[in-house]
């Protein structure tokens, strides 16, 4: 009878070391939606957030593309599930990249974008706004005459000279927005063509691949993988 | 940059040189008859629309064809305005015409006669001269003056003209509807009987 119960009393103790030997690892990647890396005593667990790892202290190293690398410890008490959370922060290059990206842009808008836009829908609208005026200066001088004899009110001749006088405004500002775009455009074309995109370039400390960061055509960055063997 | 100013002055130019030039341009007669309604037209040239000033303080007209009917004598300046390019470009020209009505001249009278008087109607109005004598021929016809001492228009419609001779008896020589209104012959002859023929002249009063 003592020895079953020695053994029963054994068997408990073995179980519950045994159970406190390793530990469930919660690992929450705070600031990262996308792909990020982690590396626990050196071995590279890709896009993994729940490890089983021995009870003891271990080295944890967590990067994400546009982040500093991350470089911590963990230790698994003799709970079941240790939560781990890393937060990321954003490269201090990757921030430059995004001020030059920004800044990059906006020398686009004001020296190419904005004064061409501007300047064709003037040239484009300068048509339209020259017969416009010259129906209402027509109508004008047509008008004045039947009030010079009495046909038609000064009032009427009024309301038309007003109406000329609107266009007027519209027409000589068409004509001007588009003399300033049409310049600006022609001044800056030498500087724009001299803007270099932003670009950056960054490597996944575990496999050594690159990361390059720039414009596209339509000014959206994007990603790319460059495997260095 | 020069170059871009040297295309952009070619095009301005070019773009001026197409631009219309009107050319204003008026024929008219000298005189033109009260009362009758006239439909002016213009020889005006690369234009857009014209303004007619008759000149008489009336209303204007804004058309190429004008129809106007002067009210009373006077010599206007008639005034014709030719715009293109949205009436930022003109020409104009002014021609002084008379407009006056038309009075009765005088009547010649052609044809052997043994009458002392003659009783001319015109419309409503007889008019008597009993200083005839003699033949009339066509080389000296007998010459019955009105203007200016005696100053009656012509209505424009059909008038009816007699002549007719007196001595003993009384002769209808001529009796014939003239229309004023289409006949602008000056003068308007009117065959009547036994050879009679009248002429009849009117004339402008200025």
């Amino acid at each position: 009878m003592k020895t079953r119960w020695a053994t029963l009393l054994l068997f408990l103790f073995a179980y519950a070391g045994n159970a406190q030997d390793s530990s469930n690892v919660r690992l929450l990647v705070k600031g990262v939606s996308d792909q990020y890396f982690i590396s626990i005593n050196g071995t590279l667990e890709k896009n993994k957030s729940v490890f089983r790892l021995p009870q003891g202290t271990h080295d944890i190293q967590v990067w994400s593309p546009r982040y500093e690398l991350y470089t911590g410890k963990i230790e698994t008490g003799t709970t079941e599930t240790t939560t781990k959370l890393v937060e990321l922060k954003p490269s201090t290059d990757y921030m430059a990249f995004i001020a030059a990206r920004e800044s990059y842009k906006k020398q686009l808008l004001l020296k190419r974008t904005a004064p061409f836009l501007v300047g064709t829908v003037s040239i484009v609208s300068l048509p339209f706004l020259y017969v416009m005026r010259l129906n209402k200066h027509e109508e004008l001088v047509q008008s004045e005459f039947y009030t010079q004899f009495g046909q038609i009110t000064q009032g009427t001749t009024d309301n038309t000279a007003a109406q000329y006088r609107s266009r007027n405004v519209l027409f000589f500002t068409a004509v001007a927005t588009a003399a300033t775009s049409t310049g600006l455009f022609l001044a800056f074309r030498k500087q724009v063509k001299n803007l270099k995109p932003p670009t950056f370039r960054q490597q996944n400390p575990f496999t050594l691949e690159y990361f390059d960061f720039s414009l596209s055509p339509q000014q959206v960055p994007t990603g790319s993988l460059v495997f260095s063997f | 940059m020069a170059k871009g100013i040297y295309i952009s002055g070619i095009a301005l130019l070019l773009l001026t040189s197409c631009l219309k030039k009107p050319k204003a341009c008026l024929e008219l007669d000298e005189y033109y008859e009260v009362g009758r309604e006239y439909s002016f037209e213009s020889c005006s040239d690369n234009y857009d629309f014209i303004t007619w000033d008759f000149g008489d303080s009336t209303a204007g007209f804004i058309g190429d064809i004008a129809p106007h009917t002067f009210s009373r004598n006077g010599q206007p300046v008639m005034k014709l305005t030719a715009y293109a390019n949205g009436a930022y470009r003109s020409d104009e020209v002014k021609q002084a015409i008379k407009a006056s009505r038309r009075y009765i001249d005088r009547i010649e009278v052609t044809g052997g006669t043994n009458y002392n008087k003659f009783r001319f109607t015109f419309d409503q109005f007889e008019f008597i001269n009993d200083s005839v004598s003699g033949n009339y021929s066509a080389v000296e016809p007998y010459i019955w003056r009105f203007w200016p001492e005696q100053q009656y228009v012509i209505p424009i419609n059909t008038i009816r003209l007699k002549l007719v001779g007196e001595r003993f008896t009384k002769a209808t020589l001529v009796d014939e509807d003239v229309n004023f209104e289409t006949d602008l012959s000056n003068p308007v002859e009117l065959q009547g009987l036994n050879g009679f023929v009248i002429k009849f002249y009117w004339t402008y009063a200025l």
